[in-house]
This record gives structure tokens, sequence and C-alpha cells, in this order.
């Protein structure tokens, strides 16, 4: 760093808070990287312009971060792009993309109940948030212009973008961001993002026209996580939106500030989107219409992609997708994400009340042919706790992966007493390669002595309704999409159980750990990445022992484009921006 | 063909190149087409279609085997008790069986499969009951016959029990057409265990069943990969036509 560098990282860190000078201080100690400097550093409010000054200034080292979150591989010849550096086309007079979806909405576009990917991918079309959490775990501002934190980080201002409005003409101010996330999407739908990031309702005040302050009851390093695209029932609508709110009216307006109006919805078949013309981004590359369908199953996509009736699949799975992504002639994107399937025991009644048996059952799995042969080469190996390794707060040198050993899960059980073996049900849902995984498990148990699992497949439904956080399944596997941080997987699904007195609403092994909740009140309120990190590490070692799920792998996110088809973008979570996508040739 | 499926659902297992419920490192050899090794190629986990073809001439064969038996059983006694008591007895339980039958078998299979969840047991009571009115029935139908007959009146006359008139004197008597409704009734059987496990209400996804086998795979047909679907469909087919046969054989053999 020459002197003039020096100077003006010094007049930027005079402007800056404790909590983003501590940012600056891990990026020139050589503790994180420049892009996890970036990262953390739009994180805590610093300006953008400002976190490319000290980054460029600190460049010395780690010129080669490599992205996070976004793979560019080649799969059986076919071209595969970065989600993140996707090259956008200009199209070529009016143009019409045309996008496949499957299955429909599970909840229709409803911004309360939304809880599955193709519901908030359309939610999204129309409507955005204040922050977006993209690809590569980056919190880009979108509404909010900027942000800051007080010293605390339990004070957290957002700043409005001026000259925004909605579909109906009407301007976007403070009171309509307020009204969003004191209204309506705060009434407790335990199944919603919402309810389990715990923004508290009410705490969103106006300051003025164009700037929101959340104050908070403990202090959070991830806040605008919890207000971004990651938090999908929060996109902004408008105060008067809310003040009439009833359950299904979204579906009655679309209103929004997004780059797409809605045209037409029929609700689990289609939707057309047109270009909003009075958008206040940068859009003049975009298509002027786009077409949605809704396929009822995979199998009807992959055909009418075949049949040239889409022009890109927003996502397939690696088995049901195989035909076009083997195809050389498609072009297939792929994302490295945070979803991850939880195997989980119940650890309150035999056998796996002992940690010994659900160790054991962990060193069953031969987690990379599971990638392999389930997910077609598109995962990475999960080991038994939900901090993904793309996270800038897992801890590497925590705990040693996990490896398929089977001599040692017998002595585990015969230490145990289970040495004759046991039978159990395991129980999960239709849902991707997740009955495939189940039956996987089970053939991977048979190799013990003696175990024996009853594999039960459920729809969705009924599964969630009787199954997942029911007493009567010994074991199950439930999903986890994608999140750009790993707050919600380690809190609703691991801490104390509500039915023994804790908060953990999603606690499908019923495992209470006061250990462990005090580890995650520390990690929620950690004011640094290093300090993050470290119990991070604690939480990794304390869950990959205990083992009150196993993560076997975590799935990358796969679109399938037609070869002249590009500029399509998506995050591992779900959302799809179409805005600068186009045709070539 | 039908004793071959029935040495097939006895010895299936045994002679099996592969084990049907396959290994997980299997799975690296998903949806190959059939081969040397892998006469009728491999499913989605990679386990041998055709050991797991040879395997399910058991599950569909027992699992039918039982059902019809159960329904033949029940149904045989409602037809004695309404065919011999007639009146009102035949009335009511004649209106309720009516009222049954109206509703179509896979609906009900399905209502009552999802109260009693998917399991081998579930599916044997399920279709038993549905059939049960369906053969009561046809017995129904054979007992008025013989009711009107000496040899009953004789056996009233000599003031012998109902139930014993019913079992042991009538029962003899119309016993060519159970076991003729009982061939038919089994054909039908096998269609609706493997329909039910097709649709998901049937047995547990790694046990090796031709219905579920076809709903597993049905989807990979447009890209080409037909052997997980064909060779479990051609063998319900063969089964179904070879049970028909055996059917109208006896039939014809009572007849004569």
């Amino acid at each position: 760093m020459n002197k003039r560098e020096r100077q003006q990282v010094d007049a930027i860190r005079r402007k800056s808070n404790e909590i983003q000078n501590h940012v600056i201080d891990e990026l020139e100690a050589g503790k994180i990287s420049r892009r996890e400097f970036i990262r953390k550093g739009t994180l805590v409010g610093l300006a953008l312009p400002f976190a490319g000054i000290i980054a460029a200034a600190c460049s010395d080292d780690d010129a080669a971060t490599t992205l996070a979150g976004a793979t560019t591989t080649t799969v059986a010849g076919a071209t595969t792009t970065t989600a993140a550096g996707v090259t956008t086309t200009q199209p070529a007079g009016p143009t019409t993309i045309r996008v496949g979806m499957n299955p429909g909405p599970a909840v229709g576009i409803e911004p309360v109940l939304i809880n599955d990917e193709i519901g908030l991918a359309a939610f999204g079309q129309t409507a955005q948030y204040l922050v977006f959490s993209d690809a590569e775990l980056n919190a880009v501002p979108v509404l909010a212009e900027s942000w800051e934190s007080n010293d605390a980080g339990d004070m957290w201002t957002f700043f409005i973008r001026p000259g925004v409005t909605f579909h109906d003409g009407s301007p976007l101010t403070a009171e309509d961001v307020a009204a969003t996330f004191n209204g309506p999407i705060a009434g407790g739908n335990a199944a919603s993002a919402y309810g389990t990031f715990g923004v508290e309702a009410g705490s969103a005040e106006v300051v003025d026209d164009l700037t929101v302050r959340f104050t908070l009851s403990q202090p959070s390093g991830a806040f605008p996580f919890f207000v971004s695209s990651d938090n999908y029932n929060a996109g902004i609508l408008p105060k008067s939106f809310w003040d009439s709110y009833t359950e299904g009216s979204y579906e009655q307006s679309f209103i929004g500030t997004g780059a797409w109006i809605n045209d037409s919805y029929d609700p689990g078949v289609s939707a057309v989107y047109l270009k909003n013309e009075d958008y206040w981004g940068d859009n003049s590359n975009q298509p002027d219409r786009m077409e949605v369908t809704f396929f009822a199953n995979e199998a009807a996509a992959v055909t009418a992609f075949q049949d040239d009736q889409i022009d890109v699949i927003h996502r397939l799975s690696a088995s049901g997708g195989a035909a076009l992504i083997e195809d050389p002639s498609n072009t297939v994107q792929s994302i490295s994400t945070a979803q991850h399937r939880q195997i989980y025991f119940d650890t309150l009644t035999p056998p796996f009340d002992d940690k010994r048996v659900r160790q054991a059952m962990a060193l069953m799995l031969n987690r990379p042919l599971l990638i392999e042969g389930l997910l077609g080469g598109f995962g990475s190996v999960g080991n038994d706790h939900p901090i993904w390794p793309v996270y800038p707060m897992w801890n590497p040198d925590a705990v040693p992966q996990r490896e398929q050993d089977l001599a040692q899960a017998q002595s585990l059980l015969d230490a145990a007493g289970y040495s004759d073996g046991f039978t159990a049900a395991l129980d999960t849902l239709e849902f991707n390669e997740v009955p495939d995984l189940a039956q996987l498990v089970q053939s991977s148990a048979a190799q013990l002595s003696n175990v024996d699992l009853t594999v039960g497949v459920y729809d969705s439904g009924t599964y969630y309704g009787d199954y997942w956080l029911a007493a009567q399944s010994s074991m199950g596997i439930v999903n986890y999409g994608h999140r750009g941080v790993p707050n919600v997987y380690l809190g609703a699904p691991l801490l104390t159980p509500v039915e023994q007195g804790g908060v953990g609403t999603w606690n499908a092994s019923h495992w209470a750990n006061s250990d462990y909740d005090a580890l995650f009140d520390q990690f929620v309120t950690s004011p640094d990445l290093e300090t993050q990190r470290g119990v991070a590490g604690q939480i990794q070692t304390l869950l990959n022992d205990e083992v009150p799920f196993i993560v076997p792998y975590y799935l990358d996110f796969i679109s399938v484009l037609k070869p002249n088809y590009t500029g399509f973008e998506t995050t591992g979570m779900g959302h799809y921006i179409a805005v600068n996508s186009g045709f070539t040739g | 063909m039908t004793a071959m499926w029935v040495f097939l659902a006895i010895f299936g297992e045994a002679i099996a190149p592969f084990d049907p419920l396959g290994t997980p490192e299997d799975v690296l050899n998903r949806l190959e087409s059939p081969s040397a090794d892998n006469w009728f190629g491999t499913d989605q986990l990679g386990r041998d279609v055709f050991s797991r073809v040879l395997a399910g001439a058991r599950q569909a064969l027992t699992v039918a085997l039982a059902a019809t038996a159960l329904g033949t059983v029940v149904g045989t006694f409602l037809g004695l008790l309404v065919g011999y008591f007639g009146g009102l007895v035949d009335d009511i339980i004649g209106r309720i069986l009516d009222a049954f039958l109206s509703i179509p078998l896979v609906i009900t299979g399905m209502i009552a499969l999802t109260a009693l969840g998917p399991n081998t047991l579930g599916v044997i009571i399920v279709i038993g009951l549905v059939f049960a009115p369906l053969i009561a029935k046809t017995v129904r139908a054979a007992v008025l016959a013989e009711r009107q007959l000496d040899y009953v009146s004789a056996a009233q006359l000599r003031r012998e029990r109902p139930l014993h008139i019913m079992l042991v004197e009538i029962l003899p008597n119309v016993i060519n057409v159970i076991i003729v409704e009982f061939t038919v009734r089994l054909g039908y059987a096998i269609f609706v265990v493997l329909a039910l496990s097709f649709l998901g209400f049937g047995v547990e996804p790694s046990v090796p069943d031709w219905g579920l086998s076809i709903a597993d795979h049905y989807q990979f047909l447009t890209n080409d990969i037909w052997w997980p679907v064909l060779f479990p469909a051609a063998a319900i087919a063969s089964l179904v036509v070879g049970i028909n046969l055996l059917s109208d054989a006896i039939a014809q053999a009572f007849e004569q």
C-alpha cells in the first residue's frame, strides 16, 4: 500500500464505525480475503466504492481470489457459464423469453405464505427486496441504496433508493418499507422464511421519507441478510396494499417495483410478464415479454424443452434432467448452494438416543458415491453440520471430514449394545432425489449387522403434517433450501425444541443441548468474522460429534438453457433474474 | 405361463443373478441399457432390472393371493348369509354392499390406504375387503338357487342350525362358483395391487414391485430409457393373461 492509498484508507476509516473498522482490520491483517472483505464490508454498511478502494489498496495478496458459490465447469461437453459472471447479450428487436418451472407455486404467489422455490421465484419477478442475496453470498443493494449499523450492531439504518416507483406509479417511501416489515408477514406464519429470520414485528421505524431504522433486541452482524431476498417473504409492497391485505389479494394486482409487470396469471399453469418501461434501474436490454410455464413435473418440463417450447428450465435435478444436462448442445449452468438434506434422528427414543448409534449411521454413508450417483456430481460433501464450507464463517480447522468407515460404525453399534442390530422407520417426502437417498441410506444400513430400516415416502403435505415434527419417525429426511447465512439452519432445527421449553420450531430430531444454545447466541451476536469463525468451529465440532442429523451433501442449483439464450441468472435460493437475458444469433 | 410365475414367486430371488435390493455402489451404474451382464438393464439406483422382475413375482402373487383369499372368505360368508336368510337381511346387507360397490375400486383403495398408511398388510386388507362385496353378490346368487332345493328343506326340518346348513350343506354345492370367482378376482387383484403401488399407495420404495418400478421410471421414457418400464409391464401382462386363461379353463372344466 503506497502513501496515497494509506491516506485514502485512513480517510475512510475516520468515517467508519467500530464494526466497519474491524472488518478493515481483518483485511489488513490478512485474516480475510478481498472477496470476503467486499462481502463483509458491504454487509456492515461500507459503501461499495469505499470497499473497492480499500480492497484495491490491499491487493498485494489474494489477487487470485476464487469465486465462492458460482462454479464454471464443463459437463459432458456442454458449456457451463458462471451464474455470477454471465455475459449479457443485446437482444435484437422485440423479444419474448420463455421460462419453464416445475412444479407450480405451492401456495400461489402469496407474499405472506410463500415457502417454496417456485413461489418465491415468481414473487421476485414483480416484487423486490431492500437487499438481494446473490449467488456469491454478496448483499447487493436494491431498494436500499445503502445501510449502516450502530457500533453495537443492534440498530440498523437503511437508506431507501430515491426515484423508485411501484407499478401503479406511486413512489416508494420508508412508509412502504415499514408497512412491509411490520405488517401481515410478521404475523407468525412459522413455515415461511420470515418466521425463522425473526425480524421482530414493530422493529421497523420510519425516520424520514427515505430512511428506515430497525431496532433489534440483540445484535446481529448479518442483519442485511435478514431483510434480503433470503427472507423471501419480505418483498417491499406499498403501504396501501398492506392496509387492505387479505390472503390471496396479491394475485389481484401483482404490484411491486420489479422490472416485470404481470400481464396475466393462470394459477399453477402459466404467467405472462411485460417489461416495466418505468423501471428505476437500467433495463435497456430487457426482453419485452416473459412467458412462464409451470409444469406439473420435471419430465413434462424436459419434454417441453426438447420440443423447443421453452428457452430455459429454471431448475432441474441431476437425475430427472440428465437427458438435457448430457446433451452437449445445451448450456448448463450450475452454482454451488447451501441447499442440503438433513437425515435426522429421533434423539429421544432408542436406538437413536445414543449418540454412538447416530455416529455409526453417519459413518456408514459413502458421501462421494451419493453425490456421483444421485446428483450426477453436482454437489459437494457435507460433514454433519449445516455450516456450508463456502460461508466465510466456516472453520476449516474445526473437525475433519467424516469418511465412510463400516468397521468403526459396527464397533460403535457394538459398544452401544446394538451388536444384534435394530429396526427403525425412515420417513421422508416425495421430492427430487430424496426417495432415492432414503433407499441408499437403507441399503447402506443393511451393510451393518441386522440394521433394518423401513422406508416410507409421502407427499409433502402428509410428510410435513404427520411425520416431520411428530414423534412417530425414528429417522427422517428433510430438505433445507439455500440461505446466504446459516442462521436459519442453526436456529429453528437445532435449538432446544418448543415442546421442551425452547424456541427450536423445526427441531425434528428433538435434540436439546444447552451448550449448543449458548453457542448459537454467541454466533449470531459475534461482532466480527474472526470471532464468528471461532464460534462456528465449536458448533461444527459439537454437531459433528452429537449428530442430531446427518448432512450428507450440499446440492448445486442446475439450470439448462437453449444454446442461443444467455444472461439468465439464478441464486441458490431459487430466485432468477432474466432482465438482462436475450438471444444470440 | 401361470406356472412359470408361480415357480418364480417361490424361487425367483434364489435364482436372480443379483441382489434385487441392490447395494449402495450400484448407483454408479444407474439406468444402463440391457447388456450381457444386466439382461434387462439397470434402474435408477443401478439395480438389476431382471433380478427385480424375478423377485417381483413373489410380491405380486403373494399380495394378490392373500387379498383375494381374504375377499373370498369374507365375501362367501356374506353371500351365504344374505342368500340363505333373504328378506330383510338381504335387503339391508344387499343395499350396503351395493352402496359400497358404487365407489370405484381404486378410489376406495386409495382412500383406505391413505388412512392405513402404505404397507403390504394394509394393501391385502383393503383389496380383500373391497373384493368381498363383489364375491358376496356372486355367492348370493348361487345360494338363492340352492336354498330352494329339497336338501336344504330337509336340513331345516332336522332343525339343524342355520350356520351348519350354510357351511356344511350349501357351501359344498356352491364351491365351484367360488373357485371360479376366486380365479377371476385373482387376475383383477394383481391389477389393483400393481395399480395402487404405481400410484404410490402400495409397498415401500425399495421392494421389487412391478407397479412401483413403472411409476419410478416412466418419466425416463422420453429419454429413450424404456427397459425399467417395459419389462415389469410385460411381466404384469403375462401374469394377468395367464391367470385369466387359467380361470377360463377352470370354469370350462366345471361346466363339463
